[in-house]
């Protein structure tokens, strides 16, 4: 176990310099000048004064050049100081940030499963039921086509606006004050958690349904089992392997969503750091942030790897 | 049983829910703002977004929005009749925010060292104009410019007195290019906490020299993601002012009289268009006049500002001492007859212009939309061309645009304000880069004028020679104003008490709650 998990840790590695290549690249060929928003605009900047400012950042030497400088950077733990936010380094941002996103992701999860794993499971178990004939199809189509950024203002409008009992936007850490992070936290929850339920419901209903009708679960039946025990114990864990592969990968969705919520609820977490970051071209901003995002994915998948072992005995992590 | 149960713990849960919610304290101003500020280097500041930054420093001279100036700082200044001194004597016993005497000292190194700081800001010295500090005595300092400058109480109405320990950062090292990490400065409030991307805490300044009319405690400023946010959050109650919302939303609560909305008598932001001379097409100056004369300001100002701006052919607004009417010859539905005599007069060439706009600005591309189709109506092709903000930005500076919209701060006092905008300001040269001035002879005619009226000694001068630089900026349309944008800000009815400088600083100190 111990020896699969270094292995799949150093499988990182490759994936990491790739995607480090990938970012680089995709942040520097946006066409323009980051000097131009470098420089003061009153008075009107000089010819000069960018071309110090660019030399100054470094953005006059060639692209491989930039690149070997950061990565190397980079390998030293230095993720550069911040463009926009001179004042910070890009690690006291984003260690400043990063909790914040947590909160979001967790309860944009939480509010995923919570929905999908009763209305799966009870899907699945009646495929032919009005809810998995006529409800589904309905919920899946609303769920994947209301975009967050529009499901959030919906929800501030109706649950601060109307009724006046949540904060439109903000953010209080679970450690300082459990009772209003929660109020912060509810309706970014609800707006980056709907798509991902819509998701693992139709994974689980589909999943509870095939596993359902297998030998060893009519046996279990059969033996007289009381009907939460056949559920839980025997169908569940095992159609739960599937999900937790499709959860892993949706984790990168959820995380990337928090950009959207985090911005529509004024959330100063990562994603709010990147949208921020790329207005003001702030390169080193943005490579750290996405090669934190690129860890956290990596991560998730490993750890789904690793509940693989946990669900499903006939699997063996060596 | 079961479902009255379930219904009973949703209406607790939304009770207990609700009993948190946060409320006005009277004593607190909680403002909106979209987006954060740029850095803590206040002149880094100094554009629409981000002037209530100026609550943090006294400015020498305070110019309420009726005109005139007042002792702030300053408590009395004299300036000489060649404009090229001024002795400002400061208020006695000012202090910093870290408890250190604000003196003349403090000012001369204001003036005199903290333009050196590399990539630090040039503006709050007299616009590019060398100056040199003479310290008297403690509070007395005499600025003494190398050349002429008639609006020198503007300049010192926009200076923020910082202390020189502000550019020192905690690590101790001396900060330049907005690395400042703290705010010291002698105004009325003093910053306590700031989150970048968050929040920005301030308190009233208990040693400010003017303590005693500060009428509330705290200022919380919330930097929002997104304008409809920040709308839903004052409606919510948990903001007291939203500050620049988006003027289709302003206009909904014109008529709610739970809100107020502030729309200062001020220019705010003028909305320009700027026609390269040197672009193909654009030479002959009875062209760029057609165009000016083709475009219907009043449809700009309707389309994009909701009707709260005020459509004007003029760079200076009629209570401006070298206003004349002449300035607004063009009437605001514009004169699609009066552009094609022009056009025929120029021997009605082909003119096909590109018209480059920042890509996320919606108003510039609904300006660019309504231009368009009023060229189209005298014969002009007009192709749009948005580009990255960036890409915009080095397109401007290297003067490679055919034509461009963009907005400029509004002369609100003195015509010589022009010059802070990029587009008047000397280093560059009528933005299409004419150093030898001659690409248009209007330019030379502006600049003679300019320098003219820079060193009147007579006010009849001064009229003659700021009216004819302005006719003059009109007659070589190669600046076009279409209309202001004022800085407006909507609040809970319950906030009294804002006010405005007439460079648009909106004043906290006065502000109270009903």
């Amino acid at each position: 176990m111990r020896s699969y998990v270094v292995r799949r840790l150093l499988g990182v590695i490759p994936a990491l310099f790739i995607g480090s290549i990938l970012i680089f690249l995709i942040i520097h060929l946006i066409p323009g000048d980051p000097a131009v928003l470098l420089v003061p605009m009153s008075p009107p900047p000089t010819q000069e004064l960018i071309a110090e400012v660019r030399a100054a950042y470094g953005f006059d030497k060639p692209l491989y050049e930039q690149y070997l400088i950061w990565l190397g950077k980079l390998l030293r733990g230095d993720l550069g100081d911040s463009l926009s936010k001179p004042a910070w380094t890009v690690a006291e941002l984003i260690t400043k940030k990063i909790g914040v996103t947590l909160h979001v992701t967790a309860g944009a999860f939480l509010v995923s499963v919570l929905i999908s794993l009763p209305l799966g499971i009870r899907m699945g178990l009646n495929p032919d039921g009005f809810l998995a004939r006529r409800v589904l199809p309905v919920y899946t189509g609303i769920g994947f086509a209301i975009p967050p950024f529009w499901l959030g203002i919906l929800l501030i409008l109706f649950f601060s606006v109307f009724l006046g009992i949540l904060p439109t936007s903000g953010f209080r850490s679970i450690t300082e004050d459990p009772i209003q992070s929660i109020r912060f936290l509810i309706m970014p929850s609800l707006a980056g958690g709907i798509s991902g339920a819509v998701v693992y419901t139709n994974f689980i209903s589909a999943s509870v349904s095939e596993i359902a009708r297998k030998e060893f679960i009519l046996a279990a039946i059969a033996k007289g089992l009381p009907q939460r025990r056949v559920v839980y114990r025997h169908i569940l864990k095992n159609a739960l392997i599937p999900v937790v592969t499709v959860a892993a990968l949706q984790l990168g969705t959820t995380v990337g969503g928090a950009v959207v919520t985090e911005s529509v609820f004024g959330i100063p977490g990562i994603g709010r750091l990147l949208v921020d970051a790329i207005t003001a071209r702030d390169y080193a901003v943005v490579q750290a942030d996405f090669m934190v995002l690129i860890c956290a994915v990596m991560l998730a998948n490993l750890l789904a790897d690793l509940l693989y072992g946990w669900l499903d005995p006939r699997i063996r992590l060596d | 049983m079961k479902t009255k149960t379930r219904l009973g713990a949703i209406a607790s849960a939304l009770v207990l829910i609700g009993a948190f919610t946060a409320f006005a304290d009277g004593t607190t101003l909680r403002i909106g703002q979209v987006g954060d500020i740029r850095s803590l280097e206040p002149y880094r500041n100094a554009t629409p977004n981000y002037l209530f930054i100026e609550n943090l420093y006294d400015q020498l001279l305070f110019n309420p929005l009726n005109g005139g100036f007042e002792a702030e700082a300053a408590e009395s200044w004299e300036i000489s009749s060649d404009f090229t001194t001024v002795t400002v004597t400061l208020r006695e016993g000012m202090l910093s925010h870290d408890g250190t005497p604000a003196d003349a000292h403090m000012l001369k190194w204001d003036i005199e060292e903290r333009r050196k700081g590399w990539g630090r800001s040039d503006m709050p010295v007299f616009g590019g104009v060398d100056a040199t500090v003479n310290v008297i005595d403690d509070l007395t300092a005499e600025i003494t410019l190398s050349q002429p400058f008639a609006n020198m109480e503007t300049k010192l109405s926009l200076f923020m007195l910082t202390d020189p320990d502000m550019y020192l950062r905690d690590d101790g090292a001396v900060a330049e290019f907005n690395q400042e990490d703290k705010v010291i400065g002698s105004g009325p409030f003093m910053l306590v906490e700031y989150e970048p991307g968050s929040h920005m805490h301030w308190e009233k300044f208990a040693d400010h020299w003017d303590a005693d009319s500060v009428m509330i405690e705290r200022v919380e400023i919330t930097f929002f993601g997104d304008a409809a946010s920040m709308v839903a959050a004052l409606e919510a109650g948990e903001i007291d002012l939203a500050y620049r919302p988006p003027y289709a939303d302003a206009v909904r609560f014109l008529d709610d009289s739970d809100y107020t909305v502030w729309v200062p008598e001020t220019v705010g932001l003028a909305s320009i268009l700027m026609v390269n001379p040197n672009a193909p097409g654009l030479e002959d100056k009875r062209v760029r006049q057609a165009i000016s004369w083709a475009i219907s300001r009043e449809s700009v100002s309707n389309a994009i500002f909701e009707g709260l701006g005020m459509a004007t052919a003029s760079p200076a607004v009629p209570s401006s001492f070298a206003y004349t009417p002449e300035l607004d010859a063009i009437p605001p539905q514009g004169d699609p007859d009066k552009a094609r005599e022009l056009l025929a007069a120029a021997g009605n060439p082909e003119v096909s212009v590109k018209f480059t706009y920042p890509s996320n600005d919606t108003s510039a591309e609904l300006i660019a939309q309504v231009v368009q189709a009023n060229l189209k109506d005298v014969g002009i092709t007009l192709e749009l061309d948005p580009q990255e903000r960036n890409i915009y930005i080095q397109m401007r500076t290297s003067q490679t645009f055919q034509m461009m919209a963009s907005v400029m701060a509004g002369s609100n006092g003195h015509p010589a304000d022009l010059t802070d905008s990029f587009v008047f300001h000397p280093a560059n040269h009528g933005f299409f880069n004419d150093p030898e001035e001659t690409v248009i002879a209007e330019y030379q005619s502006y600049v003679d004028n300019f320098n003219k009226g820079m060193a009147a000694t007579t006010e009849a001068e001064s009229v003659e020679a700021w009216s004819n630089a302005l006719l003059a900026i009109n007659d070589g349309a190669w600046v076009l104003f279409l209309s202001s944008q004022p800085y407006i800000s909507v609040s809970s009815s319950k906030l009294k008490g804002l006010t405005w400088t007439q460079h648009d600083k909106p004043v906290f100190k006065y502000v109270h709650f009903e």
